[in-house]
This record gives C-alpha cells, sequence and structure tokens, in this order.
C-alpha cells in the first residue's frame, strides 16, 4: 500500500516539475500555444500588430524606393512620430521596423537619432577619456557624421460607433526633410480602416 | 480560380520588355501562374494581371485581382522576394489584409525591400474558397 501510494506521488511530482512533454517534440506543457507573428490579427478592432507591420513596411518600401534614386544612401534620421489618436500606440517601435527593414534593404544609413545619443557619447567619452585604452585603438571625437535628413510624422485616428458597429480609421503620416535646405524631400502616408460588429 | 494567362503573360512580357532587361530576364519565360500560390480555391477572386518592371534595382509589381462576384470579398497576401537562383533573400513578409468590392478589380501595388530581389512570388488566400466556407485563411481572432 506505501508502495504504491509512493509510486503515484512521484509520478505526481514528477509531471509537476517536467511538465507532460509529447514524446517526440522538444516541448514542456501544453498549455501554451505558439501562433504565426504574420498572421493578419483580428482578434479586437484596436491598434494591433497588422496594424504595426503594415504601416512599417508600407512606409520602409515607399522610403526605400525614393533612396534608391540617390546617388549615394542618404544618411538620415529618425524623430519623433507623434501619436494624435486616442490610444497608446508605441510609435518607437513603428519607427524601429521602418529602421530595421531599411538597413536591411541596404537603401539608407542612419546617424545616431536622440534618443541614441546619450548612450554614444557616453561611450565616445569612456574612450577617450577613461586613460584605460589604447590611443590607436579608440573611437576619436569629432568623426560622428550629422545625418542629411530627418524622418518624422504622424498617427492620427478617427472613431465613429453606431449601436451596431465601431469604425476605426487610422493614417499614418511620415515627411522626409532635408536638413540643411529645411525642405521636404519625401511624404507618404499609410491608411487603415477597421469596422468591428458590437 | 484561373489565371487569365494568355492575356496577362503577354502584359508581362511586353512590361519586361520596356523595363530593365538584364536583371529580369531570368522570370521572363515563366507563365504568370508560376508568380501566385494559391492557398486554396479562392471563390470568385481571380488574378487578371500581372505587371513588372525595375526602377533604380528594386521591382516594381503591379498584380490586378479582381472580384467575380457581386459581394465584397476579402483576402490576405504577401509576397517572396527571391534572388536570380530562387534563393528567397527576404523575411516572410507579414499576411496582409485586402477588401475587395463586388465586380471590383483592384491593383496591388508591389516594391520589393531590396535590389538583390530578382524574382518574387505572391502567396494569395482568399476568405472564401470554392470547395469549403471559409478558407485557412491566415487570421488570428474573430
Amino acid at each position: 500500500m506505501h508502495n504504491t501510494l509512493r509510486a503515484t506521488s512521484l509520478a505526481a511530482m514528477s509531471a509537476l516539475l517536467f511538465g507532460c512533454a509529447q514524446t517526440g517534440t522538444p516541448t514542456v506543457g501544453n498549455n501554451v500555444q505558439y501562433g504565426d507573428a504574420k498572421a493578419v490579427e483580428q482578434v479586437t478592432n484596436e491598434f494591433g500588430s497588422t496594424d504595426l507591420q503594415t504601416i512599417a513596411e508600407s512606409m520602409a518600401r515607399s522610403l526605400g524606393q525614393s533612396a534608391a534614386g540617390y546617388k549615394s544612401k542618404p544618411l538620415v534620421t529618425i524623430a519623433d512620430v507623434k501619436n494624435k489618436t486616442s490610444e497608446y500606440i508605441d510609435t518607437r517601435s513603428i519607427t524601429d521596423s521602418i529602421r530595421v527593414q531599411l538597413l536591411k534593404g541596404g537603401t539608407m544609413r542612419f546617424a545616431t537619432d536622440i534618443a541614441g545619443m546619450q548612450n554614444q557619447t557616453d561611450e565616445l567619452v569612456r574612450q577617450n577619456n577613461s586613460g584605460m585604452y589604447k590611443k590607436s585603438a579608440t573611437a576619436k571625437v569629432g568623426k560622428m557624421e550629422g545625418a542629411q535628413f530627418r524622418i518624422e510624422g504622424n498617427i492620427t485616428s478617427i472613431v465613429k460607433r453606431n449601436s451596431n458597429m465601431t469604425d476605426v480609421y487610422y493614417k499614418f503620416s511620415l515627411i522626409m526633410t532635408n536638413i540643411e535646405s529645411g525642405t521636404i524631400e519625401w511624404a507618404d502616408e499609410k491608411e487603415i480602416r477597421k469596422t468591428s460588429k458590437r | 480560380m484561373k489565371i487569365n494567362t494568355a492575356v496577362t503573360a503577354g502584359a508581362l512580357a511586353s512590361a519586361l520588355i520596356l523595363g530593365t532587361l538584364g536583371a529580369i530576364a531570368p522570370v521572363q519565360a515563366q507563365s504568370i501562374a508560376s508568380k501566385i500560390e494559391l492557398l486554396g480555391a479562392p471563390a470568385s477572386l481571380e488574378f487578371t494581371g500581372l505587371r513588372m518592371r525595375e526602377q533604380n534595382g528594386l521591382l516594381n509589381v503591379q498584380a490586378e485581382v479582381t472580384n467575380r462576384d457581386n459581394r465584397q470579398h476579402a483576402a490576405y497576401y504577401r509576397v517572396k522576394w527571391m534572388d536570380e537562383t530562387g534563393f528567397q533573400v527576404w523575411d516572410d513578409e507579414p499576411w496582409k489584409p485586402l477588401l475587395i468590392n463586388g465586380e471590383q478589380k483592384l491593383t496591388l501595388q508591389i516594391v520589393s525591400p531590396t535590389t538583390k530581389a530578382r524574382d518574387f512570388t505572391i502567396q494569395f488566400s482568399a476568405a472564401i474558397n470554392k470547395s469549403l466556407s471559409t478558407s485557412d485563411a491566415p487570421y488570428t481572432g474573430r
């Protein structure tokens, strides 16, 4: 009786500790399901992953097409995208995705933006002023390249509701300004409409 | 779903001839059907045109989708970008939703993300297919 009880509690303990791994698959537990990060998300009508991905892709392709016309890769910096919607939207995440796609596509170069400037200067100061580095192997002060262009924009939304449905319209606008001349060299926008039944 | 090969093949060939020939030549002999990868058999959506040209090293693609029904239909698409050897040169794109009105011809405007892309395949999934009421469409939720 005691042996049976001990065996049962041991089995229960090991199931708790190691989960119920399926044979042949390197998994632990089966309460969680991984999904397709690229799938069209239609869970709610709030700003979602598909909106972020669609906007970033559309803007990056348009910017890339514009940049491909320049003789040498334009050096740009990304300023803020203002969120003028009533929702919380991490616009930094959108501009990060745009930058990733343009860098991977090889059509633009990016200068350190305002958000990354503190880390950049800290590292330069550390290398040049700490006295711990070989002079020949330090990144020199005064060699940073200033961006030729600045990218910035807005995201706005219009939300309408009636007793049956909610309609959400997003407009993401981006412009690229020549920093020296102040002229706007490129602009584009992406619109998204989502409706949901109440 | 039919691919209007006779009409579109001519259009693609002439677009290719008018475009920058050098880099695009490998895909010239291919049929338009080979550029579309269907996930299911769309009930009323049909690719009726496909054009491609090169501009500053990037591929510009225009794909015309026609809705043969008089009701709105939803679909999802994305593009796979390959080099001249068929090697995929860009990560899987996010699926993009489409809504096509009854009897509408919708032109998809697509630009390649990198100059390494020399060829493409459009993956297409309609919400309503011939055999089933709904497809195995790539969406989350609903």
